[in-house]
């Protein structure tokens, strides 16, 4: 029987950051925007 | 979250500025395994006694990476720095000698060269000593090769190969992310480190990995 994978859980740090999580995911939401729009402009120029 | 004793990766490395790289791109495939990254730069509790901080936190971890490649003598004091080395036999004494749940620990043993060690902690001859030759890829490799062995077999991770790249883009966005943070990148507390990396691993893990 084909055993069923599954992603790693990403631990949140143990430790308490002085950042705002809220700020934080949103300046990396922000950021993975930018990444996904420069990967979908070199796609289409290299289609 | 509950986290578990088997998920806790004690690093013993270089914290100075030449290792940064080196030490951001543990702390970086650690988090990526799933498992959480503790140094001692993780408190800076004056009221707790250093060797004693060390102490807690080794106990509290099943895993450790030891990187005892940084032997040459300090250009000011002319001397040799031995905190690796201590802390990594504090490690495989607490697994040697510890209760039950310590005999559990595993160790994985970095040198700038594979064989050199020889020549300065004979003692660990017979460890398995792995070299990084001051690579980042070629560390997140054998990290990720080494932790994949600790975790259940249903568990998919990328490749050293893909940990890397991944690694390469947070480096680069690192530096604008603490610029929209209002944060100085190059003076980035431990704690803030971990939590950024957490959180990017978090925002940037997903379907991508069955694609990779």
């Amino acid at each position: 029987m084909a055993v069923k994978k599954r992603l790693p859980k990403i631990q949140p740090s143990v430790l308490k950051s002085n950042l705002d999580p809220v700020k934080v995911r949103e300046a990396l939401l922000a950021l993975r925007a930018a990444h996904e729009e420069r990967e979908r402009q070199a796609r289409a120029r290299n289609r | 979250m509950r986290q578990t004793y088997a998920d806790q990766v004690f690093i013993n490395c270089p914290f100075d500025e030449q290792y940064r790289p080196l030490f951001q791109a543990l702390v970086f495939v650690v988090h990526a395994c799933g498992m959480t990254a503790r140094t001692a730069l993780e408190a800076d509790n004056g009221a707790e006694v250093r060797i004693e901080k060390i102490v807690r936190i080794i106990r509290e971890c099943c895993h450790s990476i030891h990187d005892i490649s940084r032997v040459e003598l300090d250009a000011d004091s002319g001397l040799p720095r031995m905190n690796m080395a201590f802390e990594l036999g504090l490690f495989l004494g607490a697994q040697r000698f510890g209760e039950r749940r310590q005999k559990k620990k595993t160790c994985i043993i970095f040198d700038q060269e594979r064989y050199r060690y020889q020549k300065y902690l004979s003692d660990i001859a017979g460890q398995d000593i792995r070299a990084h030759n001051g690579s980042v890829v070629e560390l997140i490799r054998a990290v990720r090769n080494a932790l994949a062995t600790t975790l259940p077999s249903d568990v998919l991770l990328h490749s050293g190969a893909t940990m890397a790249e991944r690694y390469a883009r947070f480096q680069r966005e690192l530096p604008v992310l603490c610029s929209m943070l209002g944060m100085d990148p190059s003076d980035l507390g431990y704690r803030d480190l971990a939590s950024l990396v957490s959180q990017w691993l978090e925002v940037n893990s997903g379907p991508r990995l069955q694609a990779a």
